[in-house]
């Protein structure tokens, strides 16, 4: 395994050239998807996020397949634009030339949602240390995805920083591994806090500020079909200046949070509810509210380390690969 | 790597099993793309399924799911036993669509529940037509559909109480400019598409199956009067023929085929379930050209069978005979159908079709709909309404 040539290992023209014939496949894990671009900025940032990707000749069949596009026309010497495509539809209007990755990142997150559907599906950053996880289930600007990159850079394997994805009938969470997408002022907070992150191109002027993406570790990469049982569910709460603390959520509003923040909760019918109530059930779920990073991986170690064993309910992991 | 599909197609198959004495030209002479082959031979003989590659299961759910049948792919793959046989990745995603479907069946039976509270003791038949009606049968074409829409059909006298009582009830339309109301009341055959808080699924009630300004005139009264009450509910279905009277004029009378396939596929699953009933073609011909919509109905019947491989009994050509399309009128149709029905292939890297074809067929579903004096006022008028803002149109 360890042999495998990677994504990291080619060249920008090479990668552009594959990319614009039969596309690079990708495996996050829970899905894999094929990327065709015929734009060089974009293949050098996905050697840089996606370096330690295997570099699969895989034809056949994949979850989703995704296109980015340089526009065609006169306006390309003026105002150059960039599409995504996914299946001869294209769901957003064209992005300016220069926000490749961020469209490609945005553009996977909407087809992967909308074609993950035999999965469970919740928006929440994912981590796990020992294959017992940390659920942040989150809505924007709460600081999830800052959260799961810090803790990630200190020691947790990444499962996801979008989806997590729950087997229905195990509860295990499966990683989908992919560039964690850092915004505004998380950008220079992780690369202070953590000069060793391999962060992609800064593209300024996004619809959502200031974007950059976190490549994942190899470790997390190679572990990507290794599944994790979910250990403690939190909802993070930046608010600047405050003291880092955890209060507990009820089961029900837990339940409710996670529900409502899923991508498909409602089209799994009664194994959604089924598998929803079992997480707040067997999970402790808290609200960590927090300023300062430091502090919130150490409350995060704290709280893991303190119900070590203490919900034994679950069967034992099993590698899904 | 396989090619297994693509060397017979299943085109050239049924044209064989053709008993109309009939061809089918668009697909023999213009070749049919590789993934409309994909998709129609997966419909018309499952069992194909079992040989596909990785690379064509690949474009085969890609095409299905742009063209809304992912999960009745699912379904017709399960009735036919060929489901377990499905690799496990691609079984992934027929599972996940056909759950999808039981989804939105599960909102539409909340609409329907709904509905027959707020509608209970009106007096007058409340008919359910198309997927609605498919569900309350529980027939096969309801099996994995995806449901869009709620519709149901009440006499005319009646649109106005309906109405109320809906109203009343926190059903909204969501098209408050006058011109927009003057279509639907004064031409259509539907009032404006209702929306409610609770549901997640628009109500669409018609008065007929047709614009009542369109050239066919079908009766209203008659399909009402003919309408087969539903076991254990305050409902009432279209006769299995009227069923296929409407859904036939729905694709050919009363649509430019764009992205329409998935309504043949209800046309061919009505034949499976409806058509081996006693005298169900003789009716089915009758009652068509009654409706002055034999002609809709002869090409959903020759579609079928041509490209799907419904069984028709050859008589029943016959029987329209008369009504029967030219040369010249059944092989444009078939060239519209070829060109626009299919979702557009999936690695294309353009997602628009050509305009000189779809407008083409736009001109002739307006054609149909509209008599020249209201098709000219209605082009002008939606040409200056699209130049103006929207806040100016909707004041």
């Amino acid at each position: 395994m360890s042999q495998q040539p990677t994504v990291g290992g080619l060249t920008a023209p090479s990668l552009v050239q594959r990319m614009t014939e039969v596309g690079l496949t990708v495996d996050f894990g829970a899905a894999r998807v094929r990327i065709f671009t015929d734009c060089e900025p974009l293949a050098s940032a996905i050697l840089s996020v996606y370096q330690h990707f295997p570099d699969e000749q895989h034809s056949g069949f994949v979850d989703a397949t995704v296109q980015v596009l340089r526009v065609r026309g006169l306006r390309r010497f003026i105002n150059p634009q960039i599409e995504f495509l996914s299946d001869a539809n294209r769901p957003f209007e064209p992005f300016p030339a220069d926000t490749t990755l961020p469209l490609l990142e945005w553009g996977m997150n909407y087809a992967l949602s909308d074609r993950i559907f035999h999965y469970l599906v919740l928006h929440a950053g994912v981590v796990a240390k020992n294959n017992r996880a940390v659920l942040f289930p989150a809505i924007p600007g709460s600081g999830k995805s800052t959260l799961t990159a810090a803790l990630h850079l200190s020691g947790y394997r990444l499962l996801s920083d979008e989806f997590g994805v729950i087997e229905p009938e195990s509860g295990h969470l499966i990683p989908m591994v992919r560039p964690v997408a850092l915004k505004n002022n998380s950008v220079p907070i992780i690369r202070d806090r953590f000069p060793s992150a391999v962060l992609g191109p800064i593209f300024p002027k996004t619809k959502k500020g200031e974007v950059s993406h976190l490549a994942p570790s190899l470790d997390s990469v190679r572990a990507r079909h290794t599944v994790a049982v979910p250990a403690v569910v939190v909802f993070p709460r930046y608010a600047k200046g405050a003291r880092c603390r955890l209060e507990d959520v009820d089961a029900a509003s837990a339940f409710n949070r996670l529900a409502v923040n899923s991508f498909n909760y409602e089209f799994l019918g009664s194994k959604g509810f089924r598998r929803v109530t079992d997480l707040v059930r067997k999970c402790p779920c808290k609200q960590l509210i927090f300023d300062s990073l430091d502090d919130a991986i150490a409350t995060i170690d704290d709280l893991l380390e303190s119900i070590e064993g203490s919900k034994g309910s679950w069967e034992s992991v099993t590698d899904a690969a | 790597m396989q090619v297994s599909v693509s060397e017979t197609t299943p085109i050239q198959e049924t044209a064989r099993k053709d008993r109309s004495g009939y061809t089918s030209f668009a697909m023999r002479k213009t070749e049919p793309a590789r993934h409309q082959v994909l998709l129609l031979s997966a419909f018309d003989d499952p069992h194909r399924c079992v040989s596909l590659g990785g690379d064509e299961w690949d474009i085969l759910i890609r095409t299905a799911r742009q063209a809304k049948l992912l999960g009745r792919l699912c379904a017709e793959l399960r009735r036919r036993g060929v489901l377990d046989a499905v690799p496990d990745s691609v079984r992934a995603h027929l599972d996940g669509a056909y759950g999808y479907s039981l989804h939105r069946k599960h909102t539409a039976l909340g609409v329907l529940w709904g509905l027959e509270l707020v509608l209970n003791g009106c007096g007058f038949p409340l008919v359910l037509l198309k997927g609605a009606s498919y569900i309350a049968q529980g027939i096969s074409t309801s099996d994995g559909r995806l449901f869009e829409d709620i519709d149901i059909m009440v006499p005319k006298d009646s649109l106005a109480r309906v109405e109320d009582r809906l109203t009343i009830h926190g059903w909204r339309t969501e098209k408050p400019d006058t011109y927009d109301q003057r279509y639907y009341r004064e031409w259509s055959h539907e009032l404006p598409p209702m929306w409610h808080s609770s549901y997640a699924m628009e109500l669409d009630v018609h008065h007929t199956i047709l614009p009542v300004v369109a050239r066919a005139k079908p009766i209203a009264e008659r399909l009402l009067e003919r309408a087969i009450p539903v076991v254990g509910s305050k409902f009432r279905v279209l006769s299995p023929v009227d069923q296929l009277v409407h859904a036939s004029a729905h694709l050919f009378y009363d649509s430019d085929f764009q992205g329409r396939f998935k309504d043949l596929i209800d046309l061919n699953s009505l034949f499976v379930d409806h058509g081996s009933s006693p005298h169900f073609w003789d009716e089915l011909a009758r009652e068509a050209k009654i409706h002055g919509l034999a002609r809709s109905v002869w090409y959903a019947a020759y579609f079928c069978m041509a490209w799907l491989g419904t069984t028709v009994p050859g008589e029943f050509f016959a029987l329209l005979g008369a009504e029967a399309p030219g040369r010249f009128a059944r092989r444009s149709i078939e060239f519209g159908m070829t060109a626009l029905a299919f979702p557009l292939h999936p690695d294309r890297r353009d997602f628009k079709r050509p305009t000189s074809i779809s407008s083409v067929f736009e001109a002739r579903a307006l054609w149909l709909r509209f008599p020249a004096r209201i098709l000219v006022y209605h082009t002008i008028m939606k040409a200056i309404r699209s130049s103006m803002p929207r806040t100016v149109r909707s004041a």
